[in-house]
């Protein structure tokens, strides 16, 4: 929870990123998000539809109506071509900032 | 591709709404169940699982926002939603609504119809290609004021050597009857040089317009109207190169103007066209009494052409020093300047600035309506913000709401100012140019539209920050806080009441000295008394016989109507009294020396000074043997007689001659026999002019150009029959019409002018006034109930109700007294605004100021009493039950 504070920003990327190796329904990424990372981010689970539909609109994942494991229907989202460039971009970036980040913590 | 699926996304936002929304619940639906599923796999009871998983959901009304905003349309979705719920509130509080719309429509209709008479007038640009280029070029004579025309003599020595104004032209009205016979219709039209064209930059529509050649050689052609080409003529094409007969002499006819072609400043003295040129001698003629139009060159600018004009002026010095003195030289104007003078402007822009300060205090009443409203939905507002509605979205909800009603305010107010103004323009006193086509023009409806968004964003926005502020712990508390109430000092209120007292103020005093200024102008002594005296005006017939009129008139006529019964004298005068007579030059050779001026000249019967009447202070008046060949005699009035020296006696008057300038060689040098005392002759604030009368009978004909004159009657009181004097005029053979007019109509129409000026502001302050206390009332009702509890804890530990009412306007009445101080202010610093249109009063006037106060604290008095009761009357048991 602490982490919130961090979290919001990198949200999208977070998504792209688990998108990338498998299909994934809304809730199971939000599971994926907490297992990968060891509970430490733990995203509100209202809160990540709308990040969904926001990263749909633009173009960077797709997604369309299928079956979940317990055989209920669910939407299931993917990671397309574009947003495979978007989270290569945003990788990159996202390591750039965090060691600027580190330095200044650092050595200031 | 990527422009493709943005486009489909917009379709599918805009029609799949439904099935969007539908998704997003499934969706929503399925999370809850995942989580659920999860925890009870933990071992979790059902239910508490459930409530774990909601909690873990958030706020899913935020979150179902927050997808749905990131739609396309989201934007104008909320747009919509913001209206619909603005009607339905509306709806819900008519009575909130009547007044919020009633006071703005109101306060929009005087300001729109104000303007649009300031823009038809002042502002629109003139009909003409450039029509700001157009100019006039006019003369000075130094301290003797100004004339928008010139000598042929002066026109000729700049239109061949401008070079900052092209094509200068000169115009002559005149009229001609229209074919031949007796009924044919009489048409006004103008005579033009050819580059008159060229200088308004406009040309015939079918045909051409005038050749130098033909207006030297005074060729018959003719430029027909649009409007007479299709009304006489049918709109005949053929009718060019054809003839048609002007006072019965054939005119060819060369071009037609083009439809909707007006001379803006002599409105429907413009059907027919025919060349001009100056009579061959007409450079002898002394008098300015030509207009000289022209266009600014392309790289020219009026500056420069001012200082062309002022090298050309004392060229012109040189070259006839006899007919320009030093100090004298030409002027250069726009094209209506001589008609909208700074009296005009001031009184025009004057009254925008009351409009506008009338709207304000409608403005400042709505405010105080919405904020009232707001605290009522203080705890709506509260609950949503919890609920997650963003503050921006509640502020901006208060905004459509004061946005719809202002629209609504502005349709009702543009259809009031529209019906209005037809009735306005009737009422307006003064020849306003271009009157005929004011109107509420899509000019007038951007500034309405213009004014009405501002109007609603001041409205609204005084309650829409505390809205978007809105707390759910204020709502829930109640806005208290202690026994006593949190004392909340409205501040923005208390400072907009103090504004609306101190607009009001302003409006007020401003009425107070036109109002005094009427009165004052009523009450002069004029000089003589106009009950009872009446002005007879002849019209005479086309042809006249030949042949001076006046001696008939005063032969055949006076007599006739000097029989009538009540008639107590009767006189011809060239003019009547209270409308000008003719303004000439002359030189008096009196005891000292010898002065030239221009005095009103009056030609008048021996009975004149009988009929106003006139005293006589020295001398004789005229008698019968002042005729035709006798000696030629005048009076002079007491003014002139002063400038004459010794009392005018022993002078002489040469009319006519202006210093060494002959203008009139057949004048012959007049004997002064008599004086007589001074009139206010012209109007009641003119001093009185001096005048110089001369016997009719020894003027007859040479005044003849300017009219039959008229005959002045003095009655014991009722008016003469019109249909006795109409008989014994038609007898006479050259009266074609007769009017009696009052002299106390004559009189009257003089005022007009500060009679309208003093009227329509005072109809503006009576509405600021009104308004204003309505919303004085408001704020002090608002102030009893917001420390009530207050009132109620002081008499219940036993302070006396008349003590506890003072305590609770107080503040109210304080607002007034601040508002009447900065009133003062506010008087005092667009006082000098006002000053042209006074007369006898200054624009601040302790009088009229003491009386505007004590108005204002009537009205703050009668707006408490309400209130006042009210808080006397507060129980305060019941009061600490409330909660």
């Amino acid at each position: 929870m602490s982490n919130s504070v961090f979290l919001h920003g990198a949200l999208d990327l977070l998504i792209l990123r688990v998108l990338r190796e498998e299909a994934l329904h809304g809730w199971a990424i939000s599971r994926r998000i907490r297992t990968v990372s060891r509970a430490a981010l733990d995203v509100s689970r209202g809160s990540l539809c709308p990040a969904l539909h926001r990263l749909e609109r633009k173009g960077w994942i797709a997604a369309e109506w299928g079956t979940s494991e317990n055989n209920r229907s669910a939407k299931f989202y993917r990671l397309t071509a574009r947003g495979r460039r978007r989270l290569s971009d945003q990788t990159a970036g996202w390591q750039e900032f965090a060691s600027a980040v580190h330095r200044v913590l650092q050595h200031a | 591709m990527d422009a493709l699926r943005r486009i489909a996304l917009y379709f599918r936002d805009l029609f799949g709404r439904g099935k969007l929304d539908e998704d997003l619940e499934r969706e929503f639906a399925f999370h809850l169940e995942m989580e659920v599923a999860e925890h009870v796999r933990r071992g979790m009871s059902r239910e508490r699982a459930e409530k774990t998983a909601r909690r873990a959901f958030g706020n899913a009304h935020r979150h179902r926002q927050a997808s749905r905003d990131a739609r396309t349309w989201s934007g104008l979705e909320r747009a919509f939603t913001d209206v619909r719920h603005a009607f339905r509130a509306v709806r819900r509080h008519p009575g909130f609504a009547a007044a919020a719309v009633s006071t703005l429509a109101l306060g929009l209709a005087a300001t729109t119809a104000i303007f649009s008479v300031v823009d038809g007038v002042l502002l629109r640009p003139l009909p003409y290609p450039d029509g700001d280029r157009i100019v006039r070029v006019g003369w000075s004579f130094g301290t003797g004021g100004t004339v928008d025309a010139v000598s042929p003599l002066k026109f000729r020595h700049v239109a061949d050597d401008l070079t900052t104004i092209e094509a200068l032209a000169t115009r002559r009205s005149v009229s001609f009857e229209l074919g031949s016979g007796p009924d044919a219709p009489l048409v006004d039209g103008q005579r033009v040089s050819p580059s008159f064209f060229t200088a308004m930059g406009v040309a015939p529509e079918i045909g051409r317009p005038f050749t130098p050649a033909e207006a030297e050689s005074g060729a018959r052609v003719v430029i027909l109207s649009e409007r007479v080409w299709r009304q006489r003529f049918g709109g005949d094409p053929s009718l060019v190169d054809r003839a048609i007969e002007l006072d019965g002499e054939p005119h060819a006819v060369i071009g037609v103007m083009p439809r909707g072609f007006e001379l803006v400043d002599l409105p429907g003295a413009d059907d027919v066209l025919v060349p001009f040129r100056f009579a061959p001698g007409a450079d002898e003629e002394r008098g300015n009494n030509y207009a000289a139009i022209g266009r600014l060159a392309p790289d020219a600018s009026r500056e420069t052409a001012e200082t062309e004009l002022r090298r050309l002026s004392s060229t012109f010095r040189r070259a006839y020093p006899d007919q320009a003195d030093e100090g004298e030289g030409y002027t250069l104007t726009g094209y209506l300047s001589p008609y909208v003078d700074e009296r005009v402007r001031t009184a025009l822009w004057g009254f925008l600035a009351a409009a506008g300060f009338v709207l304000f205090i409608a403005c400042v009443n709505v405010i105080s309506l919405f904020l009232a409203r707001g605290q009522v939905r203080e705890r709506e507002f509260s609950l949503r913000a919890v609920l997650g509605a963003p503050a921006s979205r509640l502020g901006r909800q208060v905004l459509t709401e004061s946005l719809v009603l202002t629209a609504i305010a502005a349709v009702l107010g543009s259809a009031l100012a529209a019906a209005s103004l037809r009735v306005f323009l009737a009422l307006v006193p003064t020849e306003l140019p271009r009157a005929a086509t004011i109107g509420i023009d899509p000019r007038v409806m951007v500034f309405c539209t213009a004014a009405a968004g501002l109007t609603a964003f001041v409205a609204g926005l005084p309650a829409a920050v505390p809205a978007a502020r809105a707390r759910l712990l204020d709502a829930l508390a109640g806005g208290r806080s202690g026994a006593l109430g949190r004392r909340r000092t409205p501040i923005v209120r208390r400072a907009l009441v103090t504004g609306q007292v101190a607009t009001s103020f302003v409006l007020l005093s401003g009425a107070g000295v036109l109002g005094a200024s009427l009165w004052n102008l009523v009450g002069v002594d004029l000089g003589f008394s106009p009950e009872g005296l009446y002005s007879v005006e002849l019209a005479r017939t086309r042809e006249p016989p030949p042949g001076p009129l006046e001696p008939r008139l005063e032969g055949e006529l006076v007599p006739a109507i000097a029989a009538l019964p009540g008639v107590r004298s009767v006189a011809l005068s060239g003019s009547a009294p209270l409308e000008r007579g003719l303004n000439f030059p002359l030189t008096v050779t009196g005891a000292d020396d010898e002065r030239s001026l221009t005095v009103e000249l009056r030609p008048v019967s021996p009975d004149y000074f009988a009929a106003v009447p006139i005293p006589i202070t020295w001398g004789r008046g005229f008698g019968a043997t002042d005729h035709e060949g006798a000696e030629p005699v005048a009076i002079i009035n007491r003014s002139l007689a002063r400038i004459a020296g010794a009392e005018g006696r022993g002078a002489t008057l040469q009319l006519g001659r202006f210093r060494d300038e002959v203008l009139c060689p057949a004048c012959p040098p007049r004997r002064v026999v008599g004086v007589v005392e001074d009139l206010r002759e012209i109007s009641p604030d003119a001093e009185a002019r001096p005048t110089a009368y001369v016997p009719i009978s020894q003027a007859a004909g040479r005044f003849g150009r300017y009219g039959l004159p008229r005959i002045l009657v003095r009655t014991d009181g009722p008016p003469p029959s019109v249909d006795a004097v109409r008989r014994a005029a038609a007898r006479l053979g050259f009266v074609r019409d007769v009017r009696v007019r009052p002299a106390t109509e004559l009189w009257a129409a003089t005022l007009a002018v500060d009679r309208f000026n003093a009227w329509l502001m005072g109809a503006f302050a009576i509405v600021a006034v009104a308004i204003t206390g309505v919303g004085l009332y408001g704020f002090l009702a608002y102030m009893v109930n917001l420390r009530r509890r207050e009132a109620g804890i002081r008499l219940a530990v036993g302070a006396s109700r008349g003590s506890v009412a003072r305590a609770l306007t107080s503040s109210g009445l304080g607002s007034v007294s601040m508002g009447i101080v900065a009133g003062i202010a506010l008087t005092i610093v667009l006082s000098r605004f006002l000053t042209s249109q006074l007369f006898g009063i200054s624009a601040v006037d302790v009088r009229v100021l003491a009386g505007v106060t004590a108005v204002l604290f009537v009205v703050g008095a009668l707006a408490s009493l309400v209130p006042a009761r009210r808080a006397i009357r507060i129980d305060p048991a019941g009061l600490l039950h409330e909660d």
